[in-house]
């Protein structure tokens, strides 16, 4: 069977379907992603190193393992990318700085091995925003693979700091990708190139071989077509892992798709869509007329609290400390864009009362978010106030006058998760998104809230013409 | 991921002379006030018998902003001739002014002696 167009858009179940009945081969479906990420990924700056010989040989087994009867479940033999901030043995691994383009570390991430236990098939490593865009990047370039391009207008960002894997898949080049997120790093590439991303509760998922930019806030987790996607692969990757203290023995399950409870109580953030461009708002509220026809709706008001002083002074510290040898040996200044060679020098001057403040704030903004959700299982808001933002503006021109909710810095502040799915087109024909942010370990709700709209709308079915 | 005031501009010769004209006055400053105190009070001095004047009062040089500052010991710490072009400086000195501003608004978070860090950070779910 010659693999079509509609195979590089199709779900993770729908491609393992195939694959059981014998319409092609794991070493098909993969080569099939290779030529795509090889053929396409450049008009997009998406990879940074195809792994096309571990690719094969994990296809190859997948394929024998499937004809010998083993089944390692609904990601076997199933093609992914990965950000390159996670360590593979024998591929380089570069944090999209130029200064470590060809390091390889020699190990695998946690994360990877999990997948190829879950018979996944590896077969891209992405760009990604150098160091993760903890040097405070201003503007698209930013990496030494160039500008993430957005694969619906490469004239747009593709978003950041998980710039590859949120073009990878909104250009079909693989099934699904691992992303990470410190503050916004799965929620705005997915939310801009039009595909369904998760931020799992910090804990869910072990870091270990993951590039540490905080190590109190860093979350790793996925980037895929559905809702039901994104829940097949946190199931394969979360649990605890004795190399990061900080994963907690809490597996996510999710083998088939779940329904929510009946009549899920969501509340809208006040204000949410109030300094959103005029198409993003008009997309919330349709979201709200699907959403009403099984969840109850209310509104709810963020406490004020300093969620972006403390997101913004943690990630700052943390940074200075886990890169000052970046910056005093001088291979910062080898950075791509010009902000990022000197942004570190700053934060390598906050006092250390600061962070401890920072960290005495923290668990108020815990308590206040978790005594939120009391009764509501979700809030709800536009995923981001704009489209994505011209390469050839810096964000702060482009977004001037725009903002969302407060809920991505107090969410990521507390730990919390948040997932992001396709709600309809802005300007320019860009996607917009629809976010659910709920309680410390309700993914499994949440992923089911949004599993349910996107069975009753087909906007994650969209894709680009390329 | 910073939010900053609008920042005032800082070019390098300015900068430059700020801070030496500051220091150089700090110092001076602080160097006459260490002599002072290190001058030996023999027992022989005998205080004038004059009517109290007032010492005139010198006026007090204005320290350096604390950015500048800043901005200094960055240069001190991580020298690197790249660090001293106009837009660089600008750009950090931009980044410090919003650190500052930052600095000040967590310590005006009402906090209690009691409120420890959250250093055992871990996701918060209490039980419904």
């Amino acid at each position: 069977m010659t693999l079509k167009d509609k195979h590089a858009f199709a779900s993770i179940r729908r491609l393992g379907r195939g694959l059981r009945r014998g319409d092609y081969t794991s070493l098909e479906l993969t080569e099939f992603f290779l030529d795509r990420l090889q053929r396409l990924g450049p008009r997009f700056n998406a990879v940074a190193t195809v792994t096309g010989e571990l690719a094969r040989t994990e296809a190859r087994r997948a394929d024998s393992e499937l004809s010998a009867g083993r089944d390692r479940g609904p990601l076997h033999g199933i093609p992914y990318g990965a950000k390159d901030l996670l360590a593979t043995r024998g591929i380089p691994t570069s944090w999209g700085a130029a200064p470590m383009k060809d390091r390889v570390i020699d190990a695998d991430a946690t994360v990877i091995l999990k997948l190829r236990e879950a018979g996944a098939v590896l077969v891209a490593k992405l760009a990604m925003v150098e160091i993760a865009g903890g040097l405070g990047y201003k503007q698209s370039r930013a990496s030494f693979t160039g500008a993430g391009l957005n694969p619906w207008d490469t004239g747009r960002w593709s978003g950041g700091s998980s710039s590859g894997p949120g073009s990878a898949v909104g250009a079909g080049l693989c099934p699904f990708a691992i992303g990470s997120e410190t503050w916004g790093s799965i929620m705005t590439p997915a939310g801009f190139c039009g595909i369904t991303g998760m931020r799992p509760t910090y804990g869910r998922v072990s870091r270990h071989g993951a590039m540490a930019l905080s190590w109190t806030m860093d979350k790793l987790g996925p980037m895929g077509r559905t809702a039901d996607d994104c829940g097949l692969v946190l199931a394969a990757i979360s649990g605890h892992d004795p190399a990061d203290a900080t994963s907690v023995d809490k597996q996510l399950e999710w083998t088939k798709p779940k329904k929510p409870r009946p009549k899920p109580h969501l509340a809208v953030i006040t204000g949410c869509d109030t300094h959103v461009q005029k198409a993003v708002r008009k997309n919330f509220r349709k979201s709200l007329d699907k959403l009403e026809k099984f969840c109850r709706i209310g509104e709810v008001t963020l406490p004020d609290l300093p969620y972006e002083d403390v997101a913004g002074t943690l990630i700052s510290c943390e940074m200075a400390a886990a890169f000052e040898g970046l910056v005093s040996s001088g291979d910062v200044w080898q950075m791509t864009a010009p902000e990022d060679r000197w942004g570190a020098h700053a934060a390598m001057m906050i006092p250390a009362r600061d962070y401890i403040n920072a960290m005495r704030i923290r668990p108020k903004i815990q308590a206040a978010l978790d005594q939120l959700f009391d009764g509501t299982d979700a809030l709800v808001s536009p995923t981001l106030a704009t489209v994505a933002y011209p390469n050839d503006q810096s964000f702060s021109e482009y977004r001037r006058g725009h903002h969302a909710s407060r809920i991505g810095g107090a969410g990521n502040a507390a730990g919390i998760p948040g997932i992001t799915v396709p709600n309809g087109f802005g300007e320019d024909k860009l996607p917009t998104g629809l976010q659910l942010v709920g309680p410390a370990w309700s993914e499994t709700s949440l992923l089911s809230i949004a599993a349910e709209y996107q069975d009753r709308t087909d906007w994650h079915e969209e894709h680009p013409d390329l | 991921m910073t939010s900053h005031s609008t920042p005032e501009p800082v070019n390098r010769r300015d900068f430059a002379r700020t801070l030496a004209a500051a220091t150089a006055a700090t110092a001076a400053t602080a160097l006459e006030t260490h002599a002072q105190d290190k001058k030996p009070k023999t027992t022989e001095e005998k205080p004038e018998e004059k009517p109290e004047e007032k010492p005139e009062e010198k006026p007090q040089p204005e320290p350096p902003p604390p950015a500048v500052l800043l901005l200094e010991t960055i240069r001190q710490q991580y020298p690197d001739a790249r660090l001293d072009k106009q837009d660089v400086l600008q750009g950090i000195y931009n980044e410090l002014r919003g650190d500052l501003a930052r600095s000040r608004r967590l310590s005006s978070f009402p906090l209690e002696n009691a409120d420890e860090p959250g250093f055992l950070f871990a996701a918060l779910r209490i039980d419904p």
